[in-house]
């Protein structure tokens, strides 16, 4: 019998601008062929997928997702006035706000309407070092996790009876005594926060058992922890990770290639883990980049452009095409870019309006056409 | 050698293009290197950030681009901190590794043969190899920057004997960094925060010193690199200056140049896949008025200049090629 | 919070100063500059001579991408090396103050490298005449495009950088009328830069190819500036940006604002900058104190700043540790604790690293209004960062300043072992006298009591002091400056 947990959205975040068309081929198309001299995916090569589309030959393991059903493809995703800069475009898609530079994370955001009193400071994990914006909102606590095996405070106490004498002489020196004023208060409570997520997420790799081997690669590892952490029943909603090194101005080829193996065969190990502990249900994974590139190849790699494409994978999700891929003729270009034809803020509406059950229109500023790629969407 | 009329640069064409991961182009390049057969390596350092860049490639005069190997690691056939590289016998390429202080050979079809090294300060230890150059009896000098000598190896890493200290006296080296040994034998080294180029007889006894800190004629500022041609003159990677000088064998000064590159083909078939840049270009003035005199800053602002002039190797000894780290090319100049 | 040592109160003046001025003191740099006296510590603070910091041919030597400092980790750690190995670090705190006031970021403007230059334009002339200042910031590139100037012209105005110099960086809101904004943006008509269709396209396309960045140069295009006559702050005349900032200077309203940002930068946490307008200062007299030396002293900021650091508010004890550090002053301060960064190494992109994963990204604020600071710096996530980058720093007995603790605290006592109380109150001491309370007092008693005993002239007494410091630097006390 399935176990009932609450659903949980895990992003998957591609740095750097994952070219479109090398990733869903139009390779029967000649205007992609016109377009793409030095730098094409060929028939040889081309994984065949359905409407005159292939993958990418590194996503052999996504293409076995595809086929179950699981995997929406969201074509020619992006939104107004395209920015070509990876850190503005990225701030774009992490604040839901394309007009003006953004103050919040749309996902910060929603963990504060999922926990409006933080009272969990583990219901959004991080994988990786540092805050994606995505998930920055004052007040809301997140848990940015390198590794959860050494995950926690004082890591750089030499002797394991050192370190535990250290956390519990921290313990008592971040306790507020009577009187101490309120920013010491608030350092303390803080402080001792930090101190109880990282007691809670280092039980996550203790308890985890499975069959499954997830690749030797830094993003599949990510989904790996996300598997322990999920699996630990911690309460966390929102998980993120990132997969880097998408800017594929030279040798993108072999580079794009590469990079999709790590990612499929990440997603492939999770997915197996997830049957295997009979908990995918309550899984939706978010597959973003921060742009598509130009439609044009520069000899031997692409360059930054616009109009993307999005997946959203999980056992809810009904699979196959959503919106429409933008037109290759060289009129429809714009600036030599294909044209958004999908607003990404619709996509985010449907995963908070309808997957995590929340309001997403103050959340993204507005009303956006959805997708509606579940099959059974939250009332 | 002609006399009465000095010898110049004439400005060809470049070769280069921005990779920071890898693929036909370079990433902030340090050394470069000419093979027999006429191929041209050159070693991307890369840096933080864009760890996919570092690697050799390897090009042609003509453009060609013939792939890459080598990767960041440090395992067999990596780099971490790349130095230089040069060819010995039989064409075997030599790396210089100033962080894992070793050095790395590799055949002629680019594969891993082998490395030594260890770090400290003893006979056949490094801190810091970072110039490299074969004599003709085939042994190859090794600059050993941090430990302020130069040492002599077997082509199969025997150590042979070294000479040089830390000073600022004959025959002593401040962070000295590239090394050639001219056609005529004698060897040249860029005695790098001592602002001189120091040149040693086969055996490493001192010979001379030329050159002071500043941006004069006879001035340098951090020289990296040194070249000599078969008529003796004497070709100066003057880093921090950001130009490259010229002298005849007996210091005569002969030119100097700061740069003077355009779009090679790489490069324009970027800009004609990128239509909103190319219609850009149309109005760009390439040499713009300046308010900064620091050349690192002028540099900066004027693309056809050379930034960070940090190698320099000659082409059938009448071509010089200019290596440029933080343009990601090297310019080409005919001797004349 | 009671003070644990009884040396001279003198050290505890300067010592406040020195974190107020730059990032706390080693105990060497604490001497040097109590030695002077106060008056005497503020001469040297304003007149520091050569910065001396590590070399700028070795990091281009070792560090390649530190020649074109084209990406935010490249930038970032230029700066970091500059701030972690200066001999005049006020300089340092100075350019912070500016880059979080003139918030501009390598997000949008992408080049590093003129990010650097405005930096160092913030130290040539940050102390000096605000008047000077404007005028050199409004012809800096980076500004220029990070604010859209470059679309400012005579036949269709930008507004974007005639707002923010009065709303954000000279005078605040309610001091001018959306009247004066368009009048102030028409007087910056022309101010561009050199080859702007390329430069603002390779901007927005944020890549290097084919040759790397080309860094950007002022350039002031006459025959794009809308010379005709304009109505400013109740002046008339035919303006340009010059004039605007003669009226913007001699506006009452502006050293208030500017005063406003120094006392929050250098004295004590304010509001937040968009409260300004509806709540008054802390301290008005700190405020008045620092608008009559700006009007007494040519717009001269170094003087306000001086006059204030003279002040009794600024001595008083309310004022010590009543700042929260910003993520820079906890990251650069326990380096130059630790004695770090002598010769190039990758360990300062971890340090720059830290920063950004604490919240403050250099080069790279979160937005035109730079960085809240205060209470604003501190989340769980954040409180990892800063104690396990603090904890992690201090923790190698090896490195030259934690060296010179331990043998300091050698030097403290006879042969033997030393008491935990005599132990801990030495650690509070030389780490740059921190004050702390007296649950954190107990606290670290119990902890150096726990590890047993500590003879400083042995191995093992280096590890345990060195955990010790550990410890101290993970405290809530030393959050604070």
């Amino acid at each position: 019998m399935a176990k009932q947990r609450e659903k949980v959205l895990v992003i998957v975040q591609l740095s750097g601008g994952n070219d479109y068309l090398n990733c869903i081929v139009p390779w029967e198309d000649p205007r992609y062929r016109d377009a793409r001299i030095g730098v094409r995916i060929t028939e040889d090569e081309v994984i065949p997928l359905d409407n005159g589309l292939g993958l990418n030959p590194g996503m052999s393991a996504f293409k076995e997702l595809y086929d179950q059903e699981r995997v929406a493809i969201i074509h020619g995703i992006g939104y107004p006035t395209p920015s070509r800069s990876h850190f503005r475009s990225m701030d774009i898609w992490h604040t839901a706000t394309p007009d003006r530079v953004g103050e919040q994370g749309w996902l910060g955001q929603a963990v504060r309407q999922l926990d409006p009193s933080g009272s969990n400071v583990v219901t959004a994990v991080n994988f990786g070092n540092g805050l994606p914006r995505a998930l920055a909102a004052p007040g809301v606590p997140v848990a940015s996790v390198g590794n959860l095996e050494d995950y926690g405070l004082l890591t750089g106490m030499s002797g394991a009876a050192q370190r535990e004498q250290a956390l519990s002489a921290f313990s008592r020196i971040y306790t507020p005594g009577v009187g101490s004023g309120m920013v010491m208060d608030y350092l303390g409570k803080t402080g001792l926060d930090a101190l109880k997520g990282a007691d809670i997420l280092k039980q996550a790799p203790k308890l985890y058992e499975s069959t499954v081997e997830y690749p030797d690669n830094p993003i599949a590892q990510a989904l790996k922890g996300v598997a322990q952490v999920h699996f630990a029943d911690l309460g966390t909603r929102v998980f993120y990770t990132v997969s880097g090194g998408w800017d594929t101005h030279t040798n993108e080829v072999t580079l794009q290639r590469g990079l999709w193996e790590e990612v499929s065969t990440g997603l492939r190990a999770f997915y197996q883990d997830l049957e295997e502990h009979d908990l995918g249900p309550e899984v939706t994974i978010l597959v973003f980049s921060e742009f598509g590139r130009r439609v044009k190849d520069n000899g031997n790699g692409t360059d930054h452009g616009s109009g993307g494409v999005s997946f959203v994978i999980g056992d809810a999700v009904k699979g196959g095409h959503y919106s429409e891929y933008p037109s290759l003729d060289v009129g429809r270009l714009i600036e030599g870019d294909l044209a958004y034809n999908f607003d990404f803020r619709g996509l985010y509406t449907d995963l908070l309006e309808d997957w995590l059950g929340l309001d997403a229109q103050e959340i993204v500023g507005g009303n956006f056409e959805k997708i509606s790629p579940f099959v059974d969407a939250v009332a | 050698m002609t006399t009465g009329t000095r010898r110049s640069l004439k400005y060809l064409e470049t070769n280069g293009f921005g990779a920071a991961q890898g693929g036909r182009g370079y990433h902030f390049p340090v050394d470069i290197a000419v093979r027999s057969d006429d191929r041209i390596y050159v070693l991307s350092r890369s840096g933080q950030g864009s760890l996919n860049g570092t690697g050799i490639s390897v090009t042609d005069i003509e453009h060609g681009w013939h792939g890459e190997f080598s990767s960041y690691g440090t395992g067999d056939g990596q780099i971490q901190w790349a130095t230089a590289i040069a060819f010995g016998p039989n064409d075997r390429l030599y790396l210089a590794d100033e962080k894992l202080q070793r050095i790395t050979i590799f055949d002629t079809d680019n594969k891993y043969v082998s490395h030594w090294g260890s770090a400290g300060s003893g006979a056949g230890e490094f801190d810091g190899p970072s110039g490299l150059a074969f004599d003709d009896d085939g042994n190859l000098l090794i600059v050993d920057h941090k430990n302020h000598r130069i040492q002599r190896y077997t082509p199969d890493g025997d150590f042979i004997d070294s000479f040089g200290r830390n000073g600022a006296g004959d025959g002593e080296f401040d962070y000295p960094w590239g090394i050639t040994i001219a056609p005529d034998g004698t060897t040249y080294v860029a005695d790098w925060r001592n602002d001189r180029i120091q040149r040693f007889t086969k055996r490493g006894d001192f010979i001379d010193a030329y050159g002071a800190s500043g941006d004069g004629e006879d001035q340098f500022n951090r020289p990296s690199a040194v070249a000599v041609d078969g008529d003796g003159y004497i070709y100066v990677a003057d880093w921090m200056n950001q130009r490259v000088q010229v002298f005849d064998k007996d210091w005569n000064f002969q030119t100097s140049a700061r740069g003077q590159a355009d779009l090679g083909p790489w490069a324009a078939e970027y800009i004609d896949a990128n239509a909103d840049e190319k219609r850009a270009r149309e109005s760009f003035n390439p040499y713009p008025k300046l308010d900064v005199d620091d050349p690192h800053e002028v540099s900066a602002r004027t693309e056809p200049y050379f930034w960070v002039p940090v190698s320099l190797a000659l082409y059938k000894d009448d071509r010089l090629l200019v290596l440029e780290t933080a343009r990601h090319r090297f310019q080409i100049y005919e001797t004349v | 919070m009671s003070t644990v040592t009884n040396v001279g109160t003198d050290f505890d003046l300067i010592a406040h100063l020195l974190r107020r001025t730059g990032f706390g003191a080693t105990r060497d740099e604490l001497e040097e500059y109590a030695a002077l006296g106060y008056e005497g510590a503020l001469d040297k603070l304003f007149n520091p001579g050569d910065a001396d910091a590590l070399p700028v041919d070795l990091i281009r030597r070792y560090h390649a991408d530190q020649s074109d400092l084209r990406i935010p980790p490249s930038s970032g750690s230029f700066w970091m090396y500059r701030m972690v190995t200066t001999k005049a670090p006020f300089e340092e705190k100075i350019a912070l103050f500016w880059h979080r006031v003139f918030a501009t970021g390598q997000t949008k403007v992408i080049q590093g490298k003129v990010m650097i230059s405005q930096i160092e334009m913030f130290r040539k002339y940050g102390l000096g005449s605000f008047r000077e200042l404007l005028i050199q910031l409004s012809r800096d590139p980076a500004m220029i495009l990070w604010l859209d100037n470059q679309d400012n012209h005579k036949d269709a105005v930008n507004e974007n950088y005639g707002r923010e110099i009065l709303e954000l960086f000279a005078m605040g809101v309610g001091n001018y009328t959306e009247e004066d904004v368009k009048e102030c943006a028409r007087a910056f008509t022309g101010w561009t830069i050199a080859n702007m269709p390329y430069m603002s396209t390779k901007m927005r396309n944020n890549t290097l190819r084919p040759y790397g960045y080309i860094a950007w140069q002022y350039e002031y295009d006459e025959s794009d500036h809308d010379d005709g006559e304009k109505t400013f702050l109740g002046e008339t005349g035919n303006f340009n940006g010059e004039d605007i900032i003669d009226i913007i200077c001699k506006n009452p309203a502006t050293p208030r604002f500017i005063a406003r940002h120094l006392y929050h930068h250098f004295v004590a946490d304010e509001f937040p900058v968009p409260q300004w307008p509806f709540e008054e200062p802390k301290d008005p007299e700190a405020i008045q104190i620092m608008v009559d030396a700006y009007f007494a002293n040519d717009y001269s900021i170094g003087a306000m700043l001086r006059a204030m650091f003279a002040s009794d508010i600024f001595k008083a004890e309310s004022t010590r540790f009543a700042r929260i550090k910003s993520p820079v002053e906890i990251v650069v301060g326990t380096l130059r604790l630790a004695g770090d960064f002598d010769w190039p190494t990758d360990d300062v992109y971890k340090a720059t690293a830290a920063c950004t994963y604490m919240g403050q990204q250099l080069l790279g604020p979160a937005s035109v209004e730079g960085w809240m600071g205060g209470d604003d710096w501190i989340s769980t996530g954040s409180m990892v960062q800063r104690i396990n980058f603090a904890s992690d720093t201090v923790g190698d007995p090896e490195k030259r300043g934690i060296k010179s603790i331990i043998v300091r605290i050698a030097e403290r006592h006879e042969p033997g072992n030393v008491e935990p109380e005599a132990l801990v109150d030495d650690c509070l001491d030389l780490v740059g006298r921190l004050q702390v309370g007296d649950d954190t007092l107990e606290g670290l008693v119990a902890f150096a009591r726990d590890q047993g005993d500590v003879d400083a002239s042995t191995d093992d007494g280096a590890g345990k002091i060195t955990s010790l410091l550990q410890l101290i630097v993970s405290s809530r006390e030393y959050q604070l400056a």
